[in-house]
């Protein structure tokens, strides 16, 4: 019992802080600082529960098998493929709605043109 | 002289131009992010694109948005703006959140958009 009460006391532990965790959407641009994106995901997945949302230029830089492995990666091109009729999720909605924060690293002069420009 | 900074200006623009000037999911995310959210950039790119008018004018507007930015650093002897170390960035990030949870726990209504 005692034995039994403290393994379910330690995994409720364990599940309150897996929730606790921050959800972090991580992003880079094509930039040459991208080459250090790794080494932000890596720092970010030591603290919190991190997506990470790269564009093809930036898949210049960054070899996609070197980011931590409890990292979900997502592309452009998969933006569309869950979407088929009214209805259907939305990967950038989903996205949006997952994080409770977004970190650009690095950030282009281009995106950040785009980003002004269309809001 | 002029011949390296011709270079180097090509191959740079090689890379903007790369990235496509069609809508892509990172902007796409970015024009649907509630922003009550924390939202960080951490800019990369040379000097002369920082220093330019049309740069400043974009970075007041993302300060407007409430969007926080976290300065690049002159490298390469000022040509370039590097993006900080992740040492940094993180360590802003984690300072924002901190105090975001607090004021959710002090049961404040406001939502923290300022410069950490």
């Amino acid at each position: 019992m005692d034995s039994s009460g403290a393994r379910r006391a330690d995994l409720r532990a364990k599940a309150k802080a897996m929730a606790e965790k921050p959800r972090v959407l991580l992003a880079a641009c094509g930039s040459v600082c991208a080459v250090k994106f790794g080494n932000v995901c890596r720092s970010f997945a030591e603290w919190a529960v991190v997506k990470v949302v790269l564009i093809k230029s930036a898949l210049r830089f960054i070899d996609e098998q070197t980011l931590p492995q409890d990292v979900t990666v997502y592309r452009d091109e998969k933006d569309w493929r869950t979407w088929k009729k009214l209805g259907d999720p939305m990967l950038h909605i989903e996205l949006c709605n997952w994080a409770e924060i977004m970190v650009i690293a690095p950030l282009s002069a281009n995106t950040l043109s785009k980003v002004i420009n269309q809001t | 002289m002029l011949l390296f900074s011709a270079s180097f200006a090509f191959i740079h623009g090689r890379h903007e131009i790369a990235g496509g000037l069609c809508d892509d999911l990172l902007t796409t995310i970015v024009r649907a992010w509630d922003y009550r959210k924390p939202l960080f950039v951490a800019p990369s790119m040379s000097t002369c694109i920082w220093r330019n008018s049309f740069t400043e004018e974009h970075l007041g507007e993302i300060d407007g948005l409430g969007i926080m930015l976290i300065p690049p650093v002159p490298v390469n002897g000022d040509l370039e703006r590097a993006m900080v170390e992740p040492a940094t960035i993180i360590s802003r990030v984690k300072a924002s959140y901190k105090k975001q949870k607090m004021e959710q726990k002090e049961g404040s209504s406001s939502t923290s958009s300022g410069q950490v």
